[in-house]
């Protein structure tokens, strides 16, 4: 049994004890764990790098080798996206690196702990960010060009957030080492980062809200720890220090750079907020006095069409722009409520694309407009699962089940996040199995049976599916049992079967479906060498814009060298990391299928 | 920061380092001798190469890796090393020499050299080298050289070798490819 082991995303090793021995298990070689020598204790613990302790009954190596290869992928994208504000470099290699960056910044939790690091502290003045953000700009880099933008918006912010830290830290912890260790944890929870963009936002409300979710989370408010206390004493500094009517984006040292137009992110001028803030206070809302309902209906969707396109083709200022427009005829001509439902659709366009920031921003809009509407509440709690920040995920999604307790969704939403978080028995817990009559019931059927697959039970998944294929009388049920069937299939190599039994032309199955689907069977070609047929398949998925489906597609095609280019040898640690993000994309798309 | 490991491992990590080393090897580097700039592979892909000015008044060399030496001699904490299986850096030559000698035939050539002080395949049970220890820390003002190969690896690999490489450039060390 694994009884300790410290982990170092940064230079990809793990030293775990195992019956009083120490073994090392690096990224190069997952597959050979090594009994540590003095000179392994020596690289890992004595040259500055970051570790984290895990200790517990649950650690086993399956476990640590997954956590490694995530945590390295983390700090890869932090160096990388570090790395394209170096002025140092040349100009090819920044921007390899911010493309390489944004590349591992569609990964959720990735994402969530880069935006997390890169927002907590100031920089050196050498840090060139104008220009970093120009090449991502350039390199249709969003996501890497968003936190560029952040930071360009909230040094100000960034700085005062961690000076006030020190100087109210210290009269909290016994030691340097506690308070560096709880720094860590707040550094590493988002605390610090989402402060600053509060208050550059000049959000009150946003500000108040973060030290209350945050000071609640068990590990903040452990006996050991001040964290809940140190919280509330921060936001006081913070806003006696900043007065908050008077914070202004851009209130940064570096200026803006020229001929570039500026993400509207962080938005202390934000004229949407206003505007927002007078929709919810108004009393009533006189219909229309130019338009039609069905003209203002065929407007508003033709919005939503373009706001969407630029969404899936990258173009974030303009679809900020498009969303400016869209909010101005909602409050000239319609309803907070219908707005709040275009907000949530298009935010949940922004997921499916990665565009993270941009969903945050939807969901907060459309919180900014006081409904109490559960599609507000779980788009918000998807927004957060979706990022990696299943914590918050499921405290909305807690919160919104108090609420609406009879709502089948809302318990389906918060299981599927239990079930990213490998909670398996909360999961068949909180979801009935029976009796299985109703379209939910057999969807929490389907749920419980996909938590035998991820906890490794892959037979018990099978029968399951196989039973729920066979007997569930809805259609699209079928479907979603069938597609999951054929992923468990995969996992224990059972290709054949899934050629055999998984049609992509079948009705009722849209295009995500089917774009799932035809992964699936280029995977199962591949793995039986049917490289030809596999490069075929995946050939369909050309026009795919969800980023998961890409991802997984060029997971594949590497994987088992389908191209030319992808015809490299690969070390057995690249072929155990492709096979993670295989079994991580097939996994998340059979659960959203 | 570093966080500082639990004291319990800290103390249990000392077993084979503490045998050789007593209460500083908390503070002890290790490095292998090196006459091509090459390092054992199973310890990592790339080699930093120290200048000699930056290591020679604080390092000491020993006939084999420390974790086969504790066990080959059954040194005991407390003991002395057997004589004639360690030396100063300044007599690392003279270590060399003794741990060698068998080997150098008259139809060795001085291209064989560096394999011969050296000798890893990947495999830490056939791994064979001089280790070095260097007490203390050390900076990039210590660094000569790094080695390895930067054309191979995943993308993210490469990228980061690109900006590695033009680091070391800008500070006036050298990549040596290989």
């Amino acid at each position: 049994m694994i009884q300790q082991a410290f982990i170092s995303g940064q230079i990809g090793k793990v030293i775990y004890t195992e019956d009083d021995r120490h073994f090392l298990l690096t990224v190069e070689h997952l597959e050979k764990p090594v009994e540590c020598r003095p000179m392994d204790l020596s690289l890992f613990f004595n040259y500055g790098a970051e570790f984290t302790t895990l200790s517990g009954a649950q650690l086993d190596l399956a476990q640590l080798k997954a956590q490694l290869i995530a945590r390295r992928q983390a700090y890869r994208a932090l160096t990388l996206t570090i790395s394209g504000l170096d002025a140092e470099l040349d100009h090819e290699c920044r921007r390899a690196a911010i493309e390489t960056a944004e590349s591992l910044l569609r990964d959720g939790p990735t994402h969530q702990f880069v935006r997390a690091r890169m927002l907590a502290r100031p920089l050196p003045a050498e840090a060139d960010i104008e220009i970093a953000r120009d090449i991502a700009i350039r390199s249709d880099a969003t996501s890497v060009g968003l936190l560029y933008q952040h930071l360009l918006d909230s040094e100000q912010a960034i700085s005062l957030v961690y000076e006030t830290w020190l100087e109210a830290a210290p009269g909290y912890f016994a030691s340097p080492e506690e308070q560096a260790e709880s720094e860590s944890m707040l550094l590493d929870l988002g605390v610090f980062a989402e402060i600053a963009l509060a208050l550059t936002r000049g959000d009150v409300t946003a500000l108040s809200s973060i030290i209350i979710t945050y000071g609640r989370r068990p590990e903040i408010n452990s006996k050991s720890r001040q964290g809940a206390l140190i919280l509330n004493d921060l936001r006081t500094r913070l806003a006696a220090k900043w007065g908050m009517s008077k914070i202004q984006s851009g209130g940064n040292k570096r200026g803006r750079g020229a001929g570039v137009e500026p993400e509207r992110i962080a938005e202390g001028d934000d004229p949407v907020h206003g505007i927002l803030a007078e929709f919810r206070h108004r009393r009533e809302h006189p219909r229309s006095r130019t338009l039609r309902a069905d003209e203002a209906k065929e407007k508003v969707d033709h919005q939503i069409e373009a706001i969407r396109k630029h969404i899936r083709r990258g173009n974030i200022n303009r679809a900020g722009t498009f969303l400016r427009d869209l909010i101005n005829f909602h409050v000239e001509h319609s309803k907070r409520e219908h707005l709040g439902m275009s907000l949530c659709a298009l935010a949940k366009v922004a997921i499916d694309t990665s565009a993270f920031e941009l969903a945050e921003k939807m969901v907060h809009y459309a919180l900014m407009l006081g409904i109490d509407d559960i599609v507000i509440s779980t788009t918000q709690a998807q927004t957060f699962k979706a990022m990696g920040r299943f914590d918050e995920a499921l405290a909305v999604y807690q919160e919104t089940m108090t609420r609406f307790s009879s709502n089948r969704i809302v318990r389906t939403g918060y299981a599927s996040v239990l079930m990213l978080m490998n909670r398996f028995s909360d999961v068949r817990a909180l979801l009935s199995e029976t009796p299985l009559s109703s379209k939910d019931d057999w969807i929490d059927y389907h749920i419980i049976a996909m938590s035998f697959l991820k906890s490794g039970n892959i037979d018990e998944a099978i029968r399951r599916f196989a039973h729920g294929l066979e007997n569930n009388p809805w259609l699209t049920n079928k479907n979603h049992f069938a597609t999951a069937l054929a992923l468990a299939n995969i996992k224990k190599k059972q290709y054949a079967e899934v050629l055999e039994a998984l049609p992509t032309n079948v009705i009722g199955l849209d295009i995500f479906q089917r774009q799932t689907r035809l992964a699936l069977i280029g995977h199962s070609q591949a793995a039986l060498g049917r490289k030809e047929e596999a490069v075929q398949t995946l050939a369909e998925l050309e026009q795919a814009v969800n980023p998961r489906i890409i991802n997984l597609k060029e997971a594949i095609a590497r994987r088992y060298e389908l191209t030319r280019q992808d015809r490299t040898t690969l070390s057995p640690a690249e072929q155990v990391a492709l096979e993670t993000v295989i079994d991580d994309e097939e996994f998340f798309l059979a659960m959203a299928a | 920061m570093r966080k500082p490991a639990p004291s319990e491992f800290d103390k249990d990590r000392r077993g084979v380092g503490g045998t050789v080393f007593g209460s500083y090897a908390d503070e002890i580097r290790y490095a292998a001798l090196s006459l091509d700039g090459s390092g054992p592979h199973s310890y990592g892909p790339y080699a930093m190469k120290f200048r000699d000015i930056a290591i020679r008044s604080r390092a000491t060399t020993m006939e084999i890796n420390s974790y086969d030496f504790v066990r080959k001699y059954d040194l005991k904490p407390g003991n002395r090393p057997p004589p004639g299986r360690i030396a100063s850096w300044d007599n690392r030559h003279k270590l060399a020499v003794a741990k060698l000698a068998e080997h150098l035939t008259p139809q060795i050539i001085e291209t064989d050299f560096p394999s011969l002080l050296l000798s890893s395949a990947g495999n830490r049970a056939t791994d064979d080298f001089i280790e070095v220890h260097i007490y203390g820390t050390f900076d990039l003002n210590a660094i000569e050289s790094v080695k390895g190969i930067s054309t191979s690896g995943s993308r993210d690999e490469r990228d980061l070798l690109r900006m590695v490489k033009q680091h070391l450039s800008n500070a006036g060390k050298a990549w040596i490819e290989g």
